[in-house]
């Protein structure tokens, strides 16, 4: 991990999803994440604080 | 008795879990929190005694109430500009009136809404873990960077950085994000002092993990299940979202068992989803409870967990019931599985809820 920016460390250490893992976790498939995120609605599936 | 759930009707665990129970018999009430249009108002009577009413529905004494997801205070967009603010605080004082009020009514409240509050912080969560007698890892939160790197200046163990609530970041112009996760971070990885300072972290221990554990605590009853990701990794929510995780329900020691129980019972809480990293030694280390996690995933993933029953039978029981009366109960219910077979589930508009406040777009 490259810490040499002006981001805040957990942005630092934050997963970068891969297009396919976009999907996957915007597929609708409720329910069978613990949370899921919709990109073009900006909303999510789930709680929050278990994302 | 009818069960309330404090959620909206779609919500992914309300809908499901309202059908089951109306198969089953039972009356279900949702509300979906304060807010202007009929279906959300409220009306709480002090007059000698105590009455409420939610949208439709009174609360009546012997009621379950689930504190599922209370949305927030909607306020009618046609106030007028200038009383705005004013209206937005009364609409907010008003629901905290209401979700606060609801445990002091003759119902059983899963949790209590100042439970929920209270143990939804990460520092009393492992306060209360390690007063219990559950295992935490070292742990420091802070925003000083003397704090950070006095943690850090032991070398001999392994140290992970996380957030206290989830974020996500969008790429503007592009589908890509990242959002936070655990991750392992050593002493010389650390920025500069001024960095350390834009936002307080969580650092930690780094536990050497075996597995996973994902617990549900049911009243006085627990089940543990174990969750294995193909490369082990350190933080697996992203890895159930990727659907590479395996599941299966272990045996919890009687010592975690025990310690829970109390934690529980300290924090009022009768629910919750507790996370535990297993070490190649066996112990269970707390890592953190969420009270209104969420687990009908668990019987996406494993239809023989068969959790939406056993919640359900929990959720019908009187408080305190045994594992054996759940386990009689659970009989009762549909399962998810048949949920998500019957039209029912095709007939459930789809949930949104606003992601503004975790969601951040950088260029």
């Amino acid at each position: 991990m490259q810490t040499n920016s002006k981001r805040v460390l957990n942005r630092e250490g934050a997963r970068e999803l891969t297009p396919q893992e976009v999907v996957n976790i915007s597929g609708g498939a409720r329910t069978t994440t613990v949370c899921t995120f919709d990109p073009t609605t900006k909303t999510v599936d789930g709680d929050v604080g278990e994302c | 008795m009818k069960v309330v759930i404090v959620a909206l009707a779609n919500d992914n665990h309300t809908a499901p879990l309202k059908w089951a129970l109306e198969q089953a018999g039972y009356t279900v009430a949702c509300w979906a929190g304060v807010g202007w249009k009929e279906g959300r108002q409220a009306t709480l009577c002090c007059n000698g005694g105590v009455g409420m009413v939610l949208g439709a529905h009174t609360v009546d004494p012997g009621d379950v109430v689930w504190i599922r997801r209370p949305n927030p205070p909607l306020t009618n967009p046609n106030v007028a500009a200038p009383d705005k603010a004013f209206a937005e605080e009364e609409y907010r004082w008003f629901s905290l009136s209401v979700m606060y009020l609801l445990e002091h009514l003759p119902v059983r409240c899963i949790n209590p809404y100042s439970a929920s509050r209270a143990i939804n912080n990460k520092a009393v969560q492992l306060c209360l873990a390690a007063r219990n007698g559950l295992n935490i890892p070292a742990t420091v939160m802070t925003n000083a960077p003397a704090g950070v790197r006095d943690m850090f200046k032991d070398s001999s163990r392994r140290k992970v950085c996380k957030a206290f609530f989830p974020h996500i970041w969008k790429k503007a112009g592009s589908e890509a994000l990242a959002v936070t996760e655990t991750f392992e971070i050593a002493a010389e990885a650390l920025p500069e002092d001024e960095v350390l300072t834009y936002a307080p972290a969580i650092y930690q221990e780094m536990i050497v993990k075996d597995y996973d554990v994902r617990m549900v605590l049911l009243g006085s009853t627990v089940y543990s299940f174990s969750l294995q990701t193909p490369n082990g990794a350190l933080d697996w929510r992203q890895e159930v979202g990727q659907g590479q995780v395996t599941i299966e329900e272990v045996a919890t020691p009687s010592d975690v068992e025990r310690a829970v129980l109390a934690f529980a019972e300290e924090a009022r809480i009768e629910f919750g989803s507790f996370d535990f990293a297993v070490d190649q030694e066996g112990r269970w280390w707390f890592l953190e409870v969420n009270e209104e996690g969420q687990f009908l995933w668990l019987d996406e993933f494993n239809p023989a967990v068969r959790i939406q029953e056993k919640f359900l039978a929990f959720l019908t029981l009187p408080k305190g019931s045994a594992r054996e009366e759940i386990e009689r109960k659970q009989k009762e219910f549909p399962s998810w599985k048949e949920y998500c077979q019957s039209p029912m589930k095709e007939q459930v508009p789809e949930e949104g809820n606003l992601a503004a406040p975790i969601l951040s777009v950088e260029p």
